[in-house]
């Protein structure tokens, strides 16, 4: 029977998976040859950097030069290169090399001069693996001490990876021995340092510890609740070192609810894993140990015997540290053959190595092994003896206190966990919160965008129609201008054609006739279709040219009112077109009506220069003036309107300046085109 | 007076019932028509071809206008003289008239006694407008004072003015205006009157005319 966890302490393992190989060893080559000629501090560095570069790789000579760098430090005084390279070394001899001897060996040796060293990470690191060699020596209770000297060097340094790692192993040595109350607060306090640091390493470490811990102590669901969140954690993580221990151990927890079946079958998923492991040397005796057991206890011998073969061929199998392993697996199988004397002499080695590792559980199972041995050879007292220590070891230990302990431990822990379930839902929640939050804000904002988007699409397109119809206004009331002076040139060239011609027929005759009346009441209709046909459109303009026209307008108002005009106008005939002259001519024409009508002006200076490209029309008034921009935006004035109107049709600029009492200023500046 | 057989005329004008009525009664009178056209430019041809004495030429026809004719034909060194009967009464009319040098002006209501004494005072070389542009005032005047017909109302206005011996400053006080308008348009006065003399030419000349400019 075998009821066996183990555990594995893995320290700073940096896995240097560096660059080729090759590389290294040239860099080893160089590093040599420049120890050889360097002395001292330099030296020191050197040898220091040798092992850095070596370091785990036991072909390139590692504990050697490890050990060559420490000498060097020791003698040196350079007591932090040493002590980092004892840790080194002494971690390389547990972990990789499976010789905790040596690295205990190591340890010790060193133990004097660690006083010394004022690190404080660094003598915690010492002392963790320090207690991690006698942990491996089966010295749980020094393993113990050391650990908590960790535990207390890494509080002082801060250091809360190093904390938490002396946590866990003091947690796990603490099961180890027993103390599964004060382990289970150990173990839950690692955890909860490595979940705040997201180690998922030693989370899961942590977690295997505390299945262990559950397992020991019955609580098998506990146990397997814990151990398959390890085991989820180590696969996301490819840890198959972790996994091969999750599956052995779960196989011990099998056999202690009596499934042997899942035993074997975790057993030999275990086993699957071990080839990847980087823990093969360590971890593999003992897998194989445990299906040779599994196989015994089950009467399946060629099995047994055939995992036995595979376990004899195991490098290290010969070590003094895998000897229980190794012994338990005889011990059990020479049962299972019924050759129970040699399982009786295996048994008693067994119980005696055992009880020096002071493994309660396991000395139990030793002692029950060999009560079953001697119930099989008849000689009952011994199996009476036997079974008594057994039971009494099994009392002894699993008393009420310890149990009870642990289950209010486990109870605490439980509600810590669900606090910490709630905390992190809460979390959750309040992500959830922040992130809907952060949708609505989206979301508001999004519509607020689009609200914007749209505002400005209906903005442009308003104002684009609004262009459009005051475009198609202002074409319109061009179109409307142009086609009035069309048809006011049309009906005044009828007057002129029809009634014009006969009506002068009419005072010819009438003058011949010699009727003083008629001749009057004729040449006075006459020279009213005259001025009716000169109102509706100047034929001046056209026969003669803009400038006469607009000299004759000029004096014609000059004639009619008592304002005082002054012209001076250069002469622009043939400068424009003739349906812009009549534009023109009609805008002065509206000008000097409204001077007449509006101004109340004393005079008038109309000036027309043509300078360039340009032909600069001015009319002056020194009348009251107006407001002009209020006429502007009210738009009343239809003849300003008008003006403007006529002032974009001949693309001229149409400034007016007037102020009240000041008189007004009308400039167009027309371009010859 | 010069033979009315003697005196060859081309007549043009592109109202049938007018161009018809004014042939009718000039070949009634015996004058002798060498060609009549209904546009600008069968008249000029006319005028360039039969070189007459004399042409009697609506100003509104379709092509060239009757000024467009006169000048025209004067580039090609026509003695033809030139009579303009217009429907239009327009001062700028006239004042283009004068400036192409142009004796005679008539309007078409005129009565035949006038075209006749028209035709024979452009014929002598004088000058000879409708009598509906005659001024009242100036009916009976000739020589210079005519001339104050060519006057703007605010020329008239000033030179009446000037007449009652006011300074040019007082004028531009009263009319609201600055000396140096007043100023530009005494010398505008004096050109059209074409009045030699300094600087008091005009307020002597004012002064000698004073009762027929205030009548004005």
């Amino acid at each position: 029977m075998k009821l066996y966890h183990f555990f594995f302490l893995f320290f700073f393992l940096v896995l240097t998976v560096t660059a080729q190989d090759k590389d290294i060893s040239k860099e080893v080559k160089v590093l040599e040859v420049k120890i050889e000629k360097a002395e001292k501090g330099e030296k020191l560095f050197l040898l220091d950097s040798l092992a850095k570069l070596t370091f785990e790789k036991g072909e390139y000579n590692y504990p050697q030069n490890a050990q060559n760098a420490i000498d060097l430090g020791i003698k040196l005084d350079s007591l932090n290169i040493a002590i980092r390279n004892v840790n080194n070394l002494v971690d390389y001899y547990n972990n990789v090399d499976n010789q905790p001897d040596l690295g205990l060996r190591l340890f010790k040796s060193f133990l004097g001069k660690a006083t010394l060293v004022t690190k404080d990470n660094l003598l915690g690191a010492y002392y963790l693996n320090g207690g991690d060699s006698h942990y491996f020596m089966n010295d749980a209770e020094s393993s113990l001490i050391y650990y908590e000297r960790a535990e207390y060097y890494a509080m002082r340094s801060n250091n809360q990876k190093l904390l938490g790692l002396a946590k866990l192993y003091v947690g796990m040595t603490q099961s180890h021995l027993g103390f599964f109350g004060e382990s289970s607060v150990d173990l839950q306090r690692a955890s909860a340092i490595f979940t705040t640091l997201k180690d998922t390493f030693n989370i899961i470490s942590a977690k295997n510890a505390l299945s262990i811990l559950y397992s020991k102590n019955g609580f098998f669901v506990e146990a397997e609740n814990e151990r398959n969140e390890a085991i989820r954690m180590a696969e996301i993580k490819e840890s198959y070192g972790q996994l091969v221990q999750f599956y052995f151990n779960a196989a011990t927890d099998a056999q202690k609810m009596g499934n042997e079946e899942k035993r074997i079958d975790d057993l030999l998923k275990a086993r699957e894993y071990l080839p990847k492991s980087n823990y093969r040397k360590i971890h593999e005796p003992s897998v194989l140990a445990g299906l040779v057991i599994a196989y015994s206890q089950n009467s399946d011998l060629i099995l047994a015997q055939k995992y036995l073969n595979e376990l004899n061929v195991v490098g290290n199998i010969k070590l003094p540290s895998n000897r229980p392993t190794y012994i338990d697996a005889l011990k059990h199988l020479s049962f299972a053959r019924k050759n129970y004397k040699a399982a009786l002499k295996l048994g008693e080695e067994h119980l005696i190595l055992k009880k020096e590792s002071k493994s309660y559980e396991e000395i139990q199972n030793a002692e029950k092994f060999l009560s079953d041995v001697y119930t099989q050879l008849g000689d009952d007292t011994q199996a009476f003896v036997h079974f008594k220590n057994y039971y009494t070891l099994k009392d002894s230990i699993l008393n009420q206190q310890n149990t009870k302990a642990l289950g209010y431990y486990q109870t605490l822990y439980e509600i810590e966990k669900k606090d910490r379930t709630i905390k992190s839902q809460e979390a959750d929640i309040e992500l959830l919160a922040a992130k809907s939050r952060v949708q609505n804000q989206l979301l508001l904002f999004g519509g607020l965008g689009l609200v914007f988007i749209f505002g400005l699409i209906l903005l442009y397109r308003s104002r684009f129609n609004s262009r459009k119809s005051e475009r198609l206004q202002r074409q319109f009331s061009q179109d409307l201008i142009s086609a009035q002076e069309a048809e006011r040139t049309r009906v005044s060239r009828e007057l002129h054609d029809s009634v014009g011609q006969k009506l002068m027929l009419l005072t010819r005759k009438t003058k011949m006739s010699g009727d003083a009346e008629m001749q009057f009441l004729a040449g006075d209709t006459l020279d009213e279709l005259r001025s009716i046909s000169r109102g509706l459109h100047p034929s001046s303009l056209e026969r003669i040219g803009i400038t006469a026209a607009v000299v004759s307008l000029i004096n014609e108002v000059d004639k009619n009112t008592n304002i005082f005009f002054t012209n001076e106008i250069e002469n622009i005939d043939n400068c424009i077109s003739k349906e812009r002259s009549l534009h023109l001519y009609r805008i002065i024409q509206e000008v000097l009506t409204n001077i007449v009508k509006h101004s109340e002006a004393k005079a008038a200076f109309v000036t027309i220069k043509r300078e360039n490209q340009i032909i600069e029309t001015t009319i002056v008034d020194n009348g009251k003036g107006f407001d002009y921009t209020s006429i502007d935006k009210n738009a009343t004035s239809l003849g300003m309107k008008t003006l403007l109107e006529r002032s974009k049709i001949i693309k001229s600029r149409l400034d007016v300046t007037s102020e009240a009492n000041k008189g007004t200023t009308i400039a167009i500046i027309t371009p010859i085109v | 007076m010069i033979e009315k057989e003697n005196i060859s005329l081309v007549i043009a004008d592109d109202h049938p019932m007018i161009l018809k009525g004014l042939y009718e009664e000039l070949s009634a009178n015996n004058y002798s028509i060498l060609a009549q056209a209904s546009n600008g430019n069968l008249a000029l041809d006319a005028i360039l071809l039969h070189q007459p004495k004399l042409a009697l030429l609506d100003i509104d026809m379709p092509g060239l206008s009757g000024f467009e004719v006169i000048k025209k034909a004067r580039e090609k060194d026509v003695e033809t003289r030139f009579i303009v009967m217009s429907f239009h009464k327009e001062t700028e009319y006239i004042t283009q008239a004068k400036a192409l040098d142009v004796k005679g002006y008539l309007l078409k209501e005129d009565t035949f006694d006038e075209v006749e004494r028209c035709m024979q005072k452009v014929l002598k070389d004088e000058e000879c407008f409708s009598n509906s542009f005659e001024k009242g005032a100036l009916r009976n005047v000739s020589g210079d004072l005519q001339r104050l017909k060519d006057l703007t109302p605010s020329e008239t206005v000033i030179l009446k003015l000037v007449a009652q011996q006011t300074t040019t400053h007082d004028i531009a006080e009263t009319l609201f205006v600055s000396t140096r308008t007043i100023e530009k348009h005494r010398s505008n006065i004096i050109g059209k009157l074409m009045i030699d003399g300094g600087t008091n030419a005009l307020t002597n000349w004012a002064l000698v005319n004073k009762s027929l400019i205030l009548d004005l």
